[in-house]
């Protein structure tokens, strides 16, 4: 068998520090409804048809401390690989290594009983995850602290709101110092002001007790804000495992179709679109043509993302036909919910009177770091002249780009300040405060 | 860190089941605390006069019987007042029945648990059971009442009834379990033991001794493996009647082979345990 010759030779050659997590051809069968009942406690023979793959051949390795974001469509298999990993459902196929003492932030609420005071379900819920009384009690003070239930701790949870209970659950949880974190869309439940503190409380275990951590996610902003890496499951297999900036910009690529880089077709023309933004009348007359537009970073490489306290540069080459049109090119920026985040014109003092002479052309934009939000934003790109006022070009949302925020961000570098939620808004300036005493 | 030696958890598909008594068993003793407390408190704790209402059923099906042979005059009893007799078959098959039926109900009762976090899932049933025990002590205090008035005394053999109680609660768990491991698949299989506890009070000598009964009827009656139980339990307490060491035996080898079927059924269906739930 394959994976029996695996682990034999990687046991051979174990020399490095071994893996926190090693996971060799891991996959996951399904009984299809029909298929069920006695047979599968006495794991007859199956037919093909009965069953599907929730997680098929999946291998990786994680090294101990390393932060892995697992990324992936609704079904793709990434709430099966951590459910396995935890050890609640039991794989088909392949084999799991884990290291150390395994923690999975349960749902909200599990295991309480509503008749126990908080105080007694603490005691409940931490040996449910594990804990021994004397570690339970070393840790008391500070799950009662976090979870900030003042003298409701001594009362039954059956008269807690859902808040209350939320936080008591995330508390006991959150402070278990596991070796092996595992986190399932815990973003997903409580409301703002829970996930914010949730967060926060991950990114201080990240930080104190530096566990591994294996954290499934939606939201992309949160797998890039607390994850050097990243894999991506897609159809219950592995699309692809690296750093966590290459793997999230090809899901994106792939998924939100962000694409840091547009190359005008050799032939022919785009056909106008009409904007939101622009009323100029669209002219037929062939003046100037966009060649290529490319989203690049501080250092002016293509890029896919960029951090959000890192300037971006738009770079727009594009050919002018005729002489003293005064061409200029212009940006539209567009975020996620397809918002108009603001609209830039051409304002490059070398050239006051725009561009005149016939040519290729190279213009660069450069917007300021601390400025967008978070979230991917998507560019339209237009050739104008502004006398007589026209449009001779507009690519629609033909290039885009998201912005990032990682959580080891220090104070000082982004607009955040001690706050962990996202900010809404469709800017996210890092503003020049100043202060003093007046009495 | 807590815990300096890290251990190394082993996933893998080739097992076919989780091994009887999981060897992070220990680490959840806790766990294991915490749930019998859990069972207790959801018994006795939740109403003021819980313990009251534990002696209403034993007591009033006594007092039936003992109108029935009052009324009848037929004397199935043997060796001790007759509602002594009773009493004790009456209070020890309803600690069997009932722990027997917690222990196989306790993997649907905790579902959400069992599909959200993982823990070795013997400790549902074996939680139910140990709870059970606090059914043990409140019915000797009545059995014990009842033998002081009437006047029956004990012997050496009453060292026997822990060994007696002991076997009686593995014999329901280990029954438990493969109910439990069973009705993941099967659910219907628990309705059939709530028939099968039903009649079971009227197979076992609960209200008779079997020595009252026709050679053949007697020996068909021994299959039942709780005849040992209660008569050892009756053996175990009353001087008057001597403990049944061939009938206690059986039942101690059909404990082991309940408690092997139930345990390994258990291990294997706690591979599928969250899936089948």
């Amino acid at each position: 068998m394959s994976i029996a010759a695996e682990s034999s030779a990687s046991e051979t050659t174990a020399a490095a520090p071994a893996p926190a997590v090693r996971v060799q051809g891991l996959g996951k069968r399904y009984l299809l409804e029909g298929a069920r009942g006695a047979g599968a406690l006495l794991q007859a023979r199956l037919k093909e048809n009965q069953t599907f793959w929730a997680l098929r051949g999946v291998s990786f390795e994680v090294a101990a401390g390393e932060r892995v974001g697992i990324i992936g469509r609704n079904g793709a298999g990434k709430s099966t690989l951590l459910k396995i990993l935890s050890r609640v459902i039991s794989p088909s196929e392949g084999r799991a290594e884990i290291r150390g003492r395994i923690a999975s932030l349960l749902e909200v609420g599990t295991g309480f009983n509503p008749r126990l005071s908080g105080r007694a379900n603490i005691f409940l819920n931490a040996a449910l995850l594990g804990l021994s009384r004397k570690e339970t009690e070393a840790r008391l003070a500070d799950i009662i602290g976090f979870a900030e239930l003042g003298r409701f701790i001594e009362e039954p949870v059956k008269s807690y709101s859902t808040g209350m209970r939320a936080r008591l659950g995330f508390a006991i949880a959150a402070h278990i110092d596991p070796d092996v974190l595992m986190l399932d869309e815990v973003l997903s439940v409580g409301d703002a002001a829970f996930q914010a503190k949730c967060l926060q409380r991950v990114g201080e275990m990240v930080g104190a007790t530096n566990p591994t951590l294996l954290f499934v996610s939606h939201s992309i902003a949160a797998v890039r804000r607390f994850c050097d890496r990243c894999i991506w499951l897609d159809k219950a297999e592995l699309v692809m495992d690296g750093d966590v900036v290459s793997v999230t910009e090809a899901y994106e690529e792939k998924l939100l179709k962000v694409k840091g880089a547009y190359r005008a077709p050799d032939r022919g023309r785009v056909a106008p679109v009409p904007s939101p933004v622009i009323t100029e009348s669209e002219s037929d007359e062939d003046v100037a043509r966009v060649v290529s537009a490319a989203v690049l970073n501080a250092t002016g490489e293509q890029t896919n993302s960029v951090r959000i306290d890192e300037p971006v540069q738009i770079e727009v080459i594009f050919d002018v036909f005729v002489r003293g049109r005064r061409v200029e090119p212009a940006l539209h920026f567009f975020n996620e919910r397809g918002d108009v985040v603001f609209v830039a014109a051409f304002t490059d003092p070398a050239a006051p009177r725009a561009i005149n002479e016939p040519g290729r052309h190279r213009a660069v934009a450069r917007v300021p770091g601390n400025l967008l939000n978070d979230g991917v934003h998507r560019v339209t790109v237009v050739l104008v002249t502004a006398d007589p006022l026209a449009r001779h070009e507009t690519l629609d949302k033909i290039i885009s780009f998201s912005v990032f925020e990682r959580e080891d961000a220090r104070l000082d570098q982004v607009a955040r300040g001690r706050y962990a939620r996202r900010f809404p808004g469709a800017v996210r300036p890092k503003l020049a405060w100043t202060h003093s005493r007046v009495n | 860190m807590l815990t300096p030696e890290k251990q190394l958890v082993v996933i893998d598909a080739c097992e076919a089941r989780r091994p009887l008594l999981p060897r992070d068993f220990w680490r959840f003793r806790e766990l294991l605390a915490q749930m019998t407390l859990g069972a207790f408190r959801a018994k006795y704790l939740h109403l003021k006069t819980s313990f009251l209402w534990f002696y209403v059923r034993p007591l009033t099906v006594t007092l039936v019987f003992v109108m029935l042979k009052a009324g009848s005059g037929i004397d199935l009893g043997a060796g001790a007042p007759y509602a002594l007799f009773v009493l004790t078959g009456v209070c020890f098959w309803f600690i069997f029945a009932d722990t027997l039926s917690a222990a196989s109900g306790a993997l649907a009762r905790d579902a959400g648990l069992i599909q959200k976090v993982y823990f070795p899932i013997l400790i549902l049933p074996l939680a139910q059971t140990l709870a059970r025990l606090a059914d043990v002590g409140l019915a000797m205090i009545a059995v014990a009442a009842l033998q002081v008035t009437l006047g029956v005394g004990v012997d050496w053999e009453l060292l026997m009834l822990i060994p007696v109680v002991v076997q009686m609660m593995l014999l329901a768990l280990g029954l438990g379990c493969a109910v439990a491991a069973w009705s993941l698949a099967l659910p219907d299989v628990r309705e059939g033991v709530n028939v099968a506890l039903y009649l079971g009070l009227f197979l076992s000598p609960v209200f008779f001794a079997p020595g009252a009964m026709q050679p053949v009827a007697r020996a068909l009656l021994h299959v039942n493996p709780l005849v040992g139980s209660l008569e050892g339990a009756r053996g175990a307490l009353f001087s008057t009647t001597s403990f049944p060491w061939a009938a206690w035996s059986y039942s101690c080898a059909m404990t082991g082979v309940a408690l092997l079927v139930g345990l390994t059924l258990l291990s294997r269906a706690s591979r599928n345990a969250a899936e089948l739930l």
